[in-house]
């Protein structure tokens, strides 16, 4: 795996280095500043398949950074760790936003090295089952079956709202209970996507998964948003629970942007998508479980869709868990 | 840092107890950089250039010293970084030195202790 490391502290880079070779990890590139990572990555032949930035340096910050590196189109989908200290969690929302993956805390930890780069391995190894099936579906548009089931998450190349679904797993697992409390998750639920998988070729099922992405992302009325497809039909997305989502309004506004593919979709002989939108699942204050459960929540509700039966304030305001 | 029992390998112990040193080796020069920031901040009254200077001087040391086993020390330092933040958004640069200077004390003193016990 070839990896740059950024940071604009030498010592800390040797540091860096040291451990990743004791983790097997040999292919470390360094840079010591945002600049000249940006001139190492644009000067390779062969890219990068991870980074590892510092959030906090001097000029351009690692969330800049990060930024710059995501406008690339070969590392739209690359793995990014940010290294922060435990008293930056503030730049963990910024460095989700700007694309980061995962991160990874000050002082380094070894073995909690080793877990973040499993972590970047899943990314590497989803990210390449998307080139593969790409290639297979350029030489059998009939391969798709075999490749991938309907199941599983699903990266999507030209969904640019869409962020990985182990990203989003990620997320909520950092935010920690106090500041989840303040997010919450909306499932969206493809009703007939088992039906367009199953008559759908590969190239056919993403780009229609892409257009069901694409209204979902236009319907989420917040400025920050992480929206992931986690397979069997269903997108989640986890917003700012102060933000005005309404699942009604949502629903409302995916019909009509979706009503504008109508004409397309009869001409191709497909199915549009019916797209649900669950009730927003939420977290107790003093909640300690799984973060993750409230991805489950939010799943199991999209599913459900919006009762019909549901109260008036109910519908169009966020909910308890 | 925690290394595991795998880190026991003599290569991996030999190379970090050299990244120790290095570190070691450069506090005297770290020390003088966050006086010199102090005597120029006397000398031209710019209390923001030398706080951020001196910010960013704590915040290298901290992401080093814990990592390679001196806790301490980058307690220390992280804890003058995060003084320093929160003073500057609640007050003035001049007032912000003024309430950190415990702090600063504290980490030049963290950083002189790490050099008299050094081998």
């Amino acid at each position: 795996m070839k990896i740059l490391a950024v940071d604009d502290e030498p010592l800390f880079l040797d540091v860096l280095m040291q451990l990743m070779r004791s983790c097997n990890y040999h292919d470390v590139h360094r840079a010591g500043s945002a600049r000249e990572a940006m001139e190492i990555i644009e000067s390779q032949v062969q890219p990068f398949d991870c980074f590892l930035l510092d959030v906090q340096m001097e000029g351009m910050d690692g969330i800049q950074l990060c930024r710059r590196i995501r406008a690339l189109p070969e590392h739209r989908l690359t793995p990014i760790v940010m290294i922060t200290a435990m008293t930056e969690k503030a730049y963990v929302d910024d460095a989700f936003l700007a694309g980061a993956n995962d991160y990874v805390t000050k002082p380094l930890d070894r073995t909690e090295v080793k877990v973040r780069m499993s972590m970047v391995k899943s990314i590497l190894s989803e990210r390449n089952h998307v080139k593969l099936l790409a290639k297979q579906i350029a030489r059998s548009e009939e391969s798709h079956s075999a490749a991938r089931t309907f199941d599983e998450p699903l990266i999507l190349e030209d969904a640019e709202s869409l962020t990985p679904f182990t990203t989003l797993e990620n997320y909520l697992l950092k935010l920690g209970n106090m500041r989840l409390f303040t997010s919450m998750a909306v499932g969206f639920h493809i009703e007939n996507g088992g039906d367009i998988y199953d008559k759908s070729s590969g190239l056919e099922f993403m780009d229609i998964m892409t257009d069901a992405a694409s209204a979902i992302a236009d319907s989420i009325k917040a400025e920050n948003y992480l929206l992931s497809y986690a397979g069997s039909g269903d997108f989640v997305a986890i917003i700012p629970r102060l933000s005005s989502f309404s699942a009604t309004v949502a629903q409302e506004q995916i019909e009509a942007g979706l009503e504008e593919f109508r004409a397309i979709y009869m001409e191709d002989g497909q199915a549009l998508p019916r797209i649900r939108v669950g009730r927003p699942a939420t977290t107790g204050l003093l909640a300690f479980g799984d973060p993750t459960r409230m991805i489950q929540d939010a799943i199991s509700r999209g599913r459900q869709g919006i009762p019909n039966t549901l109260h008036s304030s109910e519908r169009l305001g966020v909910l308890g868990a | 840092m925690n290394l595991g029992s795998e880190d026991a390998k003599p290569d991996v112990a030999e190379a970090m107890a050299g990244l120790r040193s290095r570190f070691i080796d450069s506090l005297v020069d770290r020390i003088l950089h966050m006086e010199d920031l102090t005597s120029e901040l006397r000398r031209t009254g710019d209390y923001t250039t030398a706080l951020y200077g001196i910010s960013a001087s704590a915040h290298r040391i901290a992401g080093v010293a814990g990592t390679l086993g001196f806790g301490a020390l980058g307690s220390n330092a992280r804890k003058l970084e995060e003084a320093i933040t929160d003073g500057l958004a609640q007050y003035e640069p001049r007032e912000t030195f003024l309430r950190t200077r415990t702090q600063l004390e504290a980490l030049l003193d963290s950083l002189e202790a790490v050099l008299e016990t050094a081998p």
